[in-house]
């Protein structure tokens, strides 16, 4: 409340016998301040105003949207019921409301005006709620008491009052309709916030490869981004396999390549929504161009280009990337980079870090991005760890930024912990590192590691005495993988298989050998068997027909690999055959 | 693989073949044989109490089905006394549970050939 409408009572003093005295006044005031709810302040206007004129009622009657109606918002002592409306110009409130003129009523009964009110009322006054020379309301009083009558000492009071009333209210008004539209406008941003976070695809293809992630928007959304690409398996758009690999893959089940996916991290240039609806045109740019490109340097390259064309006229003109491709193969890592803050690659055997460095411009910035391309090897136990400038950029109190060489030195101080605690750990302490300063930037992190593989490759002559050594061998390999839940599964499968191998593919010839390599992570097991057979098409053994009963025991062995192994697929020679188990 | 037979029915014309442990490349010999033996010996009416058994191989299976059929075709019957969960699920996966009788009781599974 202003100074000058609280010393407005001044006037008053010596007025009428019952009128509060000043102090009294400029309290009714401050009882105003309190709340910024519209429902609670207006009822605290009525009492207050009751307290001030010593009445027995009062009311508010606030106009509507359309200024048309006088709808009462808050009472006391009202016998009518609190929906009580009238038109504008209707009704003393109407009548108060439409002139813009406070009213004394005495004897109301009497007058015309008071239509169907309370007969009790013996005076009543009515005053104009007033912002700025606009009327919102009315705010109205009246008295019962015989011998009370308001005279026009008592209007000014109250109207006074009124003035510093409206303007609460107003107040509380232009309080209320901010917050709803800032609900509406947060529940976008929720909507907004998932629907990036859906864009951000962390399925990880490959089984040797561990992959934990966090994405941190400074505000809902955010300009920061990563995405694992699975790379489709479907030959007419798979550049990246050998012939013989393409056509094993089109035998196997699931549509991506299991030994080779796309990684990206990036970061657009400022925060927020404009950052967000850029990220999610770049990282489809990025889906495409890994469905039909066979290099990252030519993924972004193509970025540029179309960053370029889309955004030309926005001022966010850039952002930083990493893009690579990852061979389970020969685990190598081919990546190019543009102005993105170099990843660390964590070589476990040798305890080094090393920054995955390489020249290029930020997407969008340059016609010709200069974009290199370098490879890296990774050994088991090896660790990548992907970031975006709000983890090297974060501030603490005294203004001092995080920076890469404290990075390396948590990163050094963690390195022992399995990847999920690492990349908490790394959190805690980019969070205790800020203490209370607000996050200034985006944050994405992502953290790859080649995990410790089982690996067995046994080779045995063709004798059926063989078989339960070499399965005893794998089983053994494989204890603890928690993809075999029984190991019944796994025991009749290989079984199955290395008989195939010794009968049917080497025809029992005790010069030929057979083949068996065992690659585990703790997800996937890969069992391939192979012989020196002339092979078979897989195609033309039949299995009895689902739901058959059958005693022939021609196929039984194939239904039942086919319902233990999670995937089973052949060579084209038809001389090995591949299994996978995969866990949950 | 431990695998043993005994005589039930009122005048021992039931063979019990009760086989444990496992079934795979080294031991399926040994229990075709046995099943073989009883065959010899002129008995057609076999329960097969697989309650300890806990791997078979295809062989195996083959070996069931075969002596199922074999005693089929002289008047008499094989039947199956209590497999336990994951051998069920495999007896289920090649569909010997669609033709041959499982029973959880011996004495069941005995008077079942009257």
């Amino acid at each position: 409340m202003s100074g000058e409408r609280a010393e407005k009572p001044d006037n008053f003093s010596g007025s009428t016998a019952g009128l509060p005295v000043n102090g009294e006044f400029r309290r009714a005031g401050h009882v105003l301040d309190g709340s910024l709810d519209l429902d609670l302040r207006l009822n605290r206007v009525v009492e207050q105003a009751i307290e001030l004129l010593s009445a027995d009622r009062g009311s508010i009657m606030l106009l509507d949207k359309t200024g048309g109606e006088l709808c009462v918002r808050a009472s006391r002592g009202l016998k009518e019921p609190a929906e009580f409306s009238v038109r504008l110009g209707e009704g003393i409130s109407g009548w108060v409301a439409k002139q813009g003129t406070p009213l004394v009523l005495n004897d109301a009964v009497a007058e015309e005006r008071f239509k169907g009110i309370n007969s009790n009322i013996v005076s009543a006054l009515a005053v104009p709620l007033r912002v700025e020379g606009r009327v919102i309301g009315v705010l109205n009083v009246s008295s019962s008491s015989k011998g009370r009558y308001y005279d026009h000492v008592d209007l000014e009071y109250l109207s006074s009052f009124a003035d510093m009333a409206a303007a609460a209210i107003e107040n509380a008004q232009l309080y209320q309709a901010l917050r709803r539209d800032q609900e509406h406008l947060s529940k976008e941003l929720r909507m907004a916030s998932r629907i990036q976070r859906s864009i951000v695809s962390t399925q990880m293809p490959c089984a040797s490869i561990h992959m934990v992630s966090r994405l941190m928007p400074a505000s809902a959304v955010g300009g920061d981004f990563f995405s694992v690409v699975p790379l489709s398996r479907d030959s007419r758009f798979c550049f990246y396999c050998s012939s013989q690999t393409q056509d094993r893959c089109q035998n196997l089940r699931s549509q991506s390549c299991p030994d080779k996916f796309g990684i990206m991290i990036g970061d657009v240039a400022n925060k927020g929504m404009p950052a967000a609806l850029i990220m999610s045109v770049l990282t489809t740019i990025l889906y495409q161009a890994g469905q039909h490109l066979s290099s990252p340097r030519s993924i972004l390259n193509e970025a540029n280009a179309a960053f370029r064309r889309f955004f030309s006229e926005s001022q966010y003109g850039f952002a930083t990337l990493f893009y690579g491709f990852y061979d389970n193969t020969d685990n190598s890592l081919t990546y190019t980079k543009a102005g993105h803050e170099p990843p660390l690659l964590v070589h476990k055997r040798i305890g080094e870090i090393e920054y995955l460095e390489g020249e290029g411009f930020p997407v969008g910035l340059m016609e010709d991005g200069c974009y290199q391309e370098k490879t890296v090897k990774l050994e088991r136990g090896d660790r990548i760890l992907l970031y975006t400038d709000g983890v090297t950029g974060a501030l603490n109190d005294r203004g001092e930024i995080l920076g890469r060489k404290r990075l390396v030195e948590l990163v050094k101080a963690h390195a022992d912990q399995d990847i999920e605690a690492f990349l908490d750990a790394l959190g805690d302490e980019v969070m205790l590192f800020s203490g209370d300063a607000p996050q200034p930037d985006d944050i994405a992190v992502m953290v790859l590691e080649l995990e410790d593989l089982y690996d067995l490759t046994m080779t045995v002559g063709t004798d059926v005495k063989q078989i339960r050594y070499v399965i005893d061998s794998v089983l053994e390999t494989l204890q603890g993988f928690e993809g075999l839940k029984d190991p019944i599964t796994l025991r009749l499968c290989l079984e199955e298989l290395l008989h195939n191998a010794m009968e049917h593919g080497n025809r029992g010839d005790v010069s030929k050998k057979v083949y068996i390599t065992v690659k585990a992570g703790p997800r996937r097991v890969v069992i391939r068997v192979r012989d020196e057979g002339e092979g078979f098409d897989p195609e033309q053994i039949g299995s009895p027909q689902i739901g058959e009963p059958t005693l022939s025991e021609r196929g039984r062995g194939l239904l039942i690999v086919r319902y233990y192994a999670d995937e089973l697929s052949f060579n084209r020679e038809g001389n090995e055959a591949t299994l996978v188990f995969s866990a949950g | 693989m431990e695998i043993a037979v005994s005589r039930a029915g009122d005048i021992g014309e039931i063979a019990v073949i009760r086989v444990s442990g496992v079934v795979d490349s080294e031991t399926v010999d040994r229990f075709g044989e046995t099943i073989n033996n009883v065959f010899a010996d002129d008995c057609y009416n076999i329960v097969l109490d697989i309650d300890g058994l806990t791997y078979i191989n295809t062989a195996g299976l083959s070996i069931i089905a075969d002596a199922f059929k074999k005693a089929s075709q002289n008047k008499g019957h094989l039947k199956i006394l209590r497999a336990g969960e994951a051998i069920r699920e495999l007896l289920d996966v090649v569909r010997f549970t669609k033709i041959i009788d499982i029973y959880e009781d011996e004495e069941e599974a005995i008077g079942s050939f009257k």
